[in-house]
């Protein structure tokens, strides 16, 4: 009788393991596959957040343009973001890249009519939006100035 | 062909027009969005904070003497309390910085806080010392129209003219690229700020009500204001002090035995 105990509750034991450890490696299983998706999300993530910038220089290059990225930074106290000086035929413009288009769009109003600050500039600002970008040109080239309302439209604020 | 009269008529016409248009040109109209300090009488004393380096200390001096001759305000000099490149407003006045803010753009930029749609609560100035610092830039004259124009702007004043290759206009709120005639403002800038200041409000923002403050919470008894409730015993009371416009100053009173 006492074997008999000893033998079932074994048998109990081996099946309580036999339907926990599917669950157990299943449930492992499916962690795995939701690290492995945030894993390519967040790689993923920047190659989406440098295609503004990428896309700026190529449709640039595309219309002829001599475009050289630089590392110099640019901050402007109507921007929540710093900037990147892209050199153009030349000349510097500054590239503003936003994390989302809407906080872009709503930036705009803080250059032109409306906004709280005024600047003496050392020679005509042109501001362009689109997308997630805004780009500020400080001058009066009109071979850039061109290109730049060729690849974003009409400029939304300057002179 | 034209019959005297009509003759007549067409001189009287375009000597109308010519007046008429002399008017135009000749009138202010480059309020800042209409955007103005609130205050209840005139003429307003505004401070201004300075937070300058010594090469900015006489051409702050002029920018502050040039505004003040207008009718309507005075500026005063007062130690700055922004105290880093940021420019940290202080409410009630305008602080006036200078740094190195990097190749930007600007030689100098102007930010005003508004609230109630118009009203200007604080303003900043700042210079940048990275064009200041070159040979082109570190004139004079450049820093007396860079810093006029700023200081102009947190007035409530916007530019007269932004094309930088017309004549210039003799005053500091006209862009242009030989700053020698246009250093400070002008008899248009001074008529504007009439304009602009020719009401009064029913408050103020203009940091006079701060001093105020300050020198009250610093003072004896008698500035406390009026007794209004006392204890019983006599050991608690409480004073009310009337800054008007509404704004009132409560002290509450607990006497030793």
């Amino acid at each position: 009788m006492k074997d008999k105990i000893i033998k079932f509750s074994i048998s109990l034991l081996l099946l309580i393991c036999a339907t926990i450890a599917p669950l157990t490696i299943g449930k492992t299983s499916v962690r795995e596959k939701q690290v492995g998706v945030s894993r390519r999300l967040r790689t993923t993530r920047p190659k989406t957040k440098q295609s503004g910038y990428g896309n700026l220089i190529s449709n640039l290059r595309s219309k002829g343009a001599t475009v050289k990225p630089s590392n110099e930074r640019v901050s402007q106290p109507f921007f929540s973001v710093s900037g990147r000086i892209l050199i153009i035929n030349g000349q510097a413009a500054q590239v503003f890249e936003f994390a989302k288009a809407a906080t872009a769009a709503a930036e705009t109003k803080r250059v032109g009519d409306g906004a709280t600050t005024s600047a003496a500039w050392i020679a005509p600002p042109h501001f362009y939006h689109r997308g997630r970008l805004i780009v500020l040109f400080v001058g009066d080239n009109q071979t850039v100035l061109k290109l730049l309302t060729t690849v974003l439209g009409p400029q939304f604020a300057g002179q | 062909m034209l019959t005297t009269s009509r003759r007549r008529l067409l001189v009287i016409f375009l000597v109308t027009s010519v007046f008429a248009g002399g008017a135009i040109l000749t009138s202010a109209n480059h309020s800042w969005g209409g955007y103005h300090w609130a205050r209840t009488s005139n003429p307003f004393t505004l401070k201004v904070g300075d937070n300058v380096s010594s090469a900015w200390d006489s051409v702050l001096n002029t920018t502050i003497s040039d505004w003040s001759q207008s009718t309507v305000l005075d500026l005063t000099k007062v130690a700055g309390g922004a105290r880093n490149k940021n420019c940290r407003p202080t409410s009630g006045q305008v602080e006036v910085c200078n740094a190195t803010y990097g190749n930007n753009g600007w030689l100098g930029i102007a930010q005003i806080w508004i609230t109630g749609g118009t009203h200007i609560t604080q303003g900043t100035v700042k210079l940048n010392d990275t064009y200041f610092n070159t040979p082109q830039y570190n004139t004079t004259a450049w820093r007396n129209l860079v810093s006029c124009q700023e200081v102009g702007h947190t007035l409530g004043l916007d530019h007269q003219d932004e094309n930088f290759n017309n004549a210039n206009l003799g005053t500091c709120m006209d862009y242009t690229n030989d700053p020698s005639t246009n250093q400070h403002p002008n008899s248009h800038d001074y008529a504007e700020l009439v304009t602009i200041y020719s009401h009064l409000d029913s408050t103020t923002t203009v940091g006079q009500l701060v001093q105020r403050f300050h020198d009250f919470i610093h003072n004896a008894p008698p500035e406390w204001g009026k007794l209004v409730r006392q204890s019983r015993n006599g050991h608690q009371e409480v004073y009310e002090y009337n800054f008007g416009d509404g704004h009132k100053v409560f002290t509450f009173v607990t006497w030793a035995e």
